[in-house]
């Protein structure tokens, strides 16, 4: 088992306000513990998925592991190197080889440029000349399915449906050749019957390159479908982890047993469980 | 008797090549107090049907022909007065993405007060605070975000907000559009729940346009699958479900993954919907089916009983009775594409 990288410890926490209930226009400061001591390993070439409902920090986690925000406490190791030790050209390089797709693909895809230019942006900084750029798109493309990729070129975001949007993002990620990338919730805003397409095909690049993969989703049925391992939050904090089909088969926190419970059925007579959700420890202190 | 009659609608555009339909030909009947789900990929055009069927129509778009009879009115034939009376008491809307939408410089318990207060020029200040309490009470929304603005509620707490303005005049009839599709499973659950109780409560009708079939089946009664502008398939929910007799259906079935059925691959339907100017011929699904066959490029088609299931449940496709045979293999073995 080789560990693509590794988050020990980590916390986030933010400033934020929350509007005092019955008083108009007066807010109480409060810090939140987005991210609260998550330990995280990522192998070479598995999926490992982290589930839970809107604000249990998943997004936090994946941000803080793609190192585009600084940790409060705790550390992350890249090939057995602390993060903290390298330099700064060190962490450059570090920082192209994790990736991060998103939601919504309109927002991480530039209007004004063409598919072909939007693929070839992250090369630029890179020093490769224009023929091997070319071919990398090529590649890309091809490695996405948007084949043939003449086809594709010229063309721009809003000239394309929502999932062939989102491929063209995941081959502006994979360009670079990341060893790790992180995709937040990639399918939540396509229609069901384009999900499993996406995510077959984050699987196959998976096979092909030997990447790790964060898999950030709130449908424990997609999560079930495309992960070795699953972890769940809540509050910031990880309170169940295991192999995804273990653990969904025989959940045993309360939490998780409330995220499978939630989630509609094709089949008839789902009871829908009166489960509460236990507090989490989100507030920090007020002042 | 249905409270809702929708008769051959054809809604759509003009274009310089003529006019374009988006919804084609539809036929939609709602008992009072049912529920009725309309499930399709995007782009089928869900959202445009409950457009028309309100007759909120856009710039460029208009009803070519066909009738919307709500309560036995043909509302191309009422006067405007009339129309904007029905269209929050009679029928109301939850748009789609409306809870991203509300006025964010008025406070959510004006934005209820007024909508209510349209309707009822007469009612007192008593009565409209009375009534934006209950609604807020029904939705579960705690009564000091009365004086909240928009951005400062969550996305739940949003979209409970949207269902009560939805519901605040009573309506007869709800359209839900994608109504809880941006929250998540957790909160999705939570507000459907809330929604059924109010449903129960309160006896109003419901068409939920959805493209998540397991929400529709644990929610309406009947369902219709639309692919480009056209019923494809249509029946009780649990007929649909259970013998689909639609390739399309199929793929959607299939495309399903599912936590209790872990062993089952999800599939992916080929290709992608298409847009309304597409030059059809034949059977509209045929470039993405399975099973199509030449000469489902000629067929002109048309929405049949199904034998065994009955009247009820009809379907639009021409190879129907070999549906059945070939369900389980359709789909597999398919490359999958944008
Ligand atoms: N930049 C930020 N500033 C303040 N609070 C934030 C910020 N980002 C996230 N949060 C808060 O941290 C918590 C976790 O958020 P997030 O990581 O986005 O969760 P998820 O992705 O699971 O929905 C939420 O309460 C959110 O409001
Ligand atoms: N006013 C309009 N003018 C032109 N095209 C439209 C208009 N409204 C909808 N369409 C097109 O009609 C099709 C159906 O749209 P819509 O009803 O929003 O589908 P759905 O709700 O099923 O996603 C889409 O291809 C959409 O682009
Ligand atoms: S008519 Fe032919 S192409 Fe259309 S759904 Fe039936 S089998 Fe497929
Ligand atoms: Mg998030
Ligand atoms: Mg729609």
């Amino acid at each position: 088992m080789t560990l693509a990288i590794e988050g020990i410890g980590l916390s986030k926490i933010y400033n934020s306000r929350e509007k005092m209930p019955g008083i108009s226009g007066l807010w109480r400061r409060k810090k939140i513990a987005a991210v609260a001591d998550v330990t995280i390993r990522l192998e070479q070439g598995k999926t490992l998925a982290v589930v839970g409902e809107s604000g249990s920090g998943k997004s936090t986690l994946g941000r803080l592991l793609a190192m585009m925000e600084t940790p409060d406490s705790g550390s992350l190791r890249f090939e057995g190197r602390q993060a903290s030790e390298l330099s700064r050209a060190e962490r450059l390089a570090l920082r192209r080889r994790i990736q991060m797709i998103f939601q919504d693909p309109y927002e991480s895809l530039d209007p004004r440029l063409s598919i072909r230019d939007s693929v070839e942006e992250p090369l630029l900084a890179l020093r490769i000349d224009a023929k091997e750029r070319e071919e990398r798109v090529f590649a890309a493309l091809a490695d996405v399915e948007l084949s043939p990729p003449e086809r594709y070129l010229s063309l721009r975001p809003h000239q394309l449906s929502g999932g062939q949007r989102q491929r063209v993002a995941i081959a502006r990620a994979i360009v670079l050749r990341p060893t790790i990338l992180i995709a937040d919730e990639p399918t939540s805003m396509l229609d069901v019957s384009l999900r499993i397409g996406i995510l077959r095909l984050l699987e196959r690049i998976r096979a092909r390159t030997g990447i790790a993969i964060l898999l950030i989703t709130h449908d424990l049925a997609l999560a079930n479908y495309a992960s070795d391992r699953v972890m769940v939050m809540y509050g910031g904090r990880v309170v169940e982890e295991g192999e995804t089909r273990v653990l969904l088969k025989d959940p045993k926190h309360s939490y998780t047993k409330l995220l499978v419970a939630s989630a509609p059925r094709l089949e008839p007579g789902r009871q829908r469980q009166r489960l509460t959700r236990p507090r989490p420890e989100l507030i920090m202190d007020t002042t | 008797m249905s409270i809702l009659e929708v008769r051959d609608l054809v809604y759509g555009y003009d274009s310089p090549r003529g006019f374009v339909p988006i919804v084609d030909h539809v036929d939609l009947d709602l008992a009072a107090g049912e529920s009725l789900g309309v499930i399709g990929e995007s782009g089928s055009g869900k959202s445009s049907l409950l457009y028309a069927v309100m007759r909120i129509l856009k710039r460029n778009t208009r009803i070519a022909s066909g009738s919307v009879k709500f309560k036995g009115d043909d509302l191309s034939r009422i006067s405007a007065e009339r129309l904007g009376d029905i269209r929050w008491s009679g029928m109301s809307m939850v748009f789609q993405g409306a809870m991203n939408a509300l006025n964010p410089i008025i406070r959510i318990g004006s934005i209820l007060g007024e909508a209510y207060a349209r309707h009822h020029p007469r009612a007192s200040r008593a009565e409209i605070r009375d009534r934006v309490q209950e609604i807020l009470d029904l939705v579960r929304v705690p009564s000091h975000v009365r004086t909240a603005f928009a951005h400062e509620l969550s996305g739940g707490m949003r979209q409970r907000v949207v269902i009560a303005l939805a519901l605040i005049c009573h309506p007869d009839v709800l359209l839900a559009d994608e109504p809880t599709t941006a929250l998540d499973v957790v909160l999705q659950d939570e507000i459907m729940a809330r929604l059924e109780e109010i449903r129960a409560k309160l006896r109003f009708g419901m068409i939920l346009v959805s493209h998540d079939l397991a929400l529709i089946a644990e929610t309406s009664n009947r369902v219709m699958v639309m692919y480009a502008g056209q019923i494809v398939e249509t029946g009780a929910v649990r007929d649909v479900i259970d013998r689909p007799r639609h390739p399309y259906t199929i793929g959607l079935l299939q495309s399903y993954p599912s936590l209790q059925d872990m062993q089952r691959v999800p599939i992916s339907i080929p290709g992608s919907p298409p847009t309304p100017e597409t030059a059809f011929r034949g059977c509209r699904f045929a470039p993405r089916c399975p099973m199509a066959e030449p000469a489902c490029l000629d067929w002109v088609s048309e929405l049949s009983a199904v034998e065994e299931t009955g009247a009820a449940h009809k379907v639009r496709c021409r190879r129907v009775d070999e549906v059945d045979a070939c369900a389980a293999s359709l789909y597999r073995n398919q490359r999958s594409d944008a």
